[in-house]
């Protein structure tokens, strides 16, 4: 599973973890502790194209649902039914079974534009 | 809802913006809406379950929460910069506390709703926005809800969409506009300027309009 601290993140707070060529995607456990208890995901279909920084799936809270952005271009492979029959998940286990998508990688080169997992704790750090 | 997303998506980097508007209607049965993830069907029963107006029109949202009837009620949008990922709570409380605030300098008594320390807080949404008060929903000192909203977050930009209910303060909707306007500028350090709607807003709301809000794909998509 994942990795958290060999994952890359963004700014808004996704994650992503490289398996070669492809990769798998959620949001951060900041972000689901600042979301709080997540009631609703609405996950990108199977097939589509995505563009990195695209608003690709929301997640909804107490009345308040949040973009996710996709961290990286590429083709949504597989999404995780789980995490959308039991929303609950992405609280509970953010980096393990609360993953959104797996997407096939346009061009691995971007991730390495994204932030590792020191740089995301000193993101947060600055932030608080 | 259409102009609403088209001042959201368009919002200039710390700029707050603050809508009033009310549906074409007598006022009695005019529209329902409600939030983004709920299942249209669901939405239906209950809409005839309360007896409300079959032939309103119902239009899902871009913000989460439940459903809203909007019969002669406040409703005004705010479109605010949400650059810091922060709990949804913490908008909420600000934005009611503003309220509040606005409110009791016109001589209205309201409160923030918190749940009996002892009940345990069960994740969920109240299907009818009036149905009960949640966390820091606006409550009268007799308990019932007279404000709630729903929030969006985009990029670094929030939107909430509020609906208040006008009849318990036996006022002009123009006081408690006043209100709104004084305690959410106060709470938001934002001195507000009347401004028409710029032409380009106009026109990105009609696309929505024609491509979202008044499309089953949109209302019914789930």
């Amino acid at each position: 599973m994942p990795d958290p601290k060999s994952s890359r993140y963004m700014k808004s707070h996704e994650w992503v973890s490289l398996e070669g060529d492809e990769a798998v995607v959620g949001i951060s456990d900041h972000a689901q502790r600042e979301i709080t208890d997540v009631v609703f995901i609405d996950l990108p279909k199977t097939g589509r194209k995505v563009a990195k920084g695209e608003a690709v799936a929301v997640v909804e809270s107490v009345k308040a649902a949040f973009d996710i952005y996709a961290p990286v271009g590429g083709e949504i492979l597989a999404v995780n039914d789980a995490v959308t029959q039991n929303p609950g998940l992405a609280n509970s286990s953010p980096h393990n079974e609360g993953w959104f998508f797996r997407i096939k990688l346009d061009d691995p080169k971007e991730a390495e534009a994204l932030m590792d997992h020191a740089a995301y704790e000193a993101f947060l750090s600055s932030q608080s | 809802m259409a102009l609403d997303e088209a001042i959201f998506e368009g919002a200039e980097p710390d700029t707050c913006y603050l809508r009033f508007f009310h549906w074409p209607g007598s006022g009695h049965g005019d529209a329902v809406t409600f939030g983004v993830s709920m299942v249209y069907a669901k939405v239906e029963a209950a809409v005839a379950a309360h007896g409300f107006p079959l032939n309103a029109p119902l239009i899902r949202r871009a913000t989460g929460g439940g459903i809203v009837y909007h019969d002669g009620d406040l409703t005004f949008s705010f479109v605010f910069p949400w650059s810091r990922l922060s709990s949804p709570g913490i908008i909420y409380k600000n934005l009611h506390l503003a309220a509040h605030l606005g409110l009791r300098s016109r001589g209205f008594e309201t409160r923030l709703w918190a749940p009996p320390s002892a009940v345990e807080q069960v994740p969920g949404i109240n299907t009818e926005c009036f149905s009960g008060p949640e966390p820091k929903d606006l409550i009268l000192p007799d308990g019932s809800k007279v404000l709630g909203g729903a929030l969006r977050r985009r990029g670094e930009t929030g939107l909430y969409q509020g609906s208040m209910r006008p009849e318990p303060f036996h006022a002009e909707k123009s006081i408690l506009k006043d209100a709104l306007v004084e305690g959410i500028g106060l709470q938001w350090k934002v001195l507000f300027e009347s401004q028409e709607l710029p032409g380009e807003a106009l026109a990105a709301a009609e696309r929505l309009r024609h491509t979202k809000y008044a499309v089953d794909r949109w209302n019914k998509r789930r």
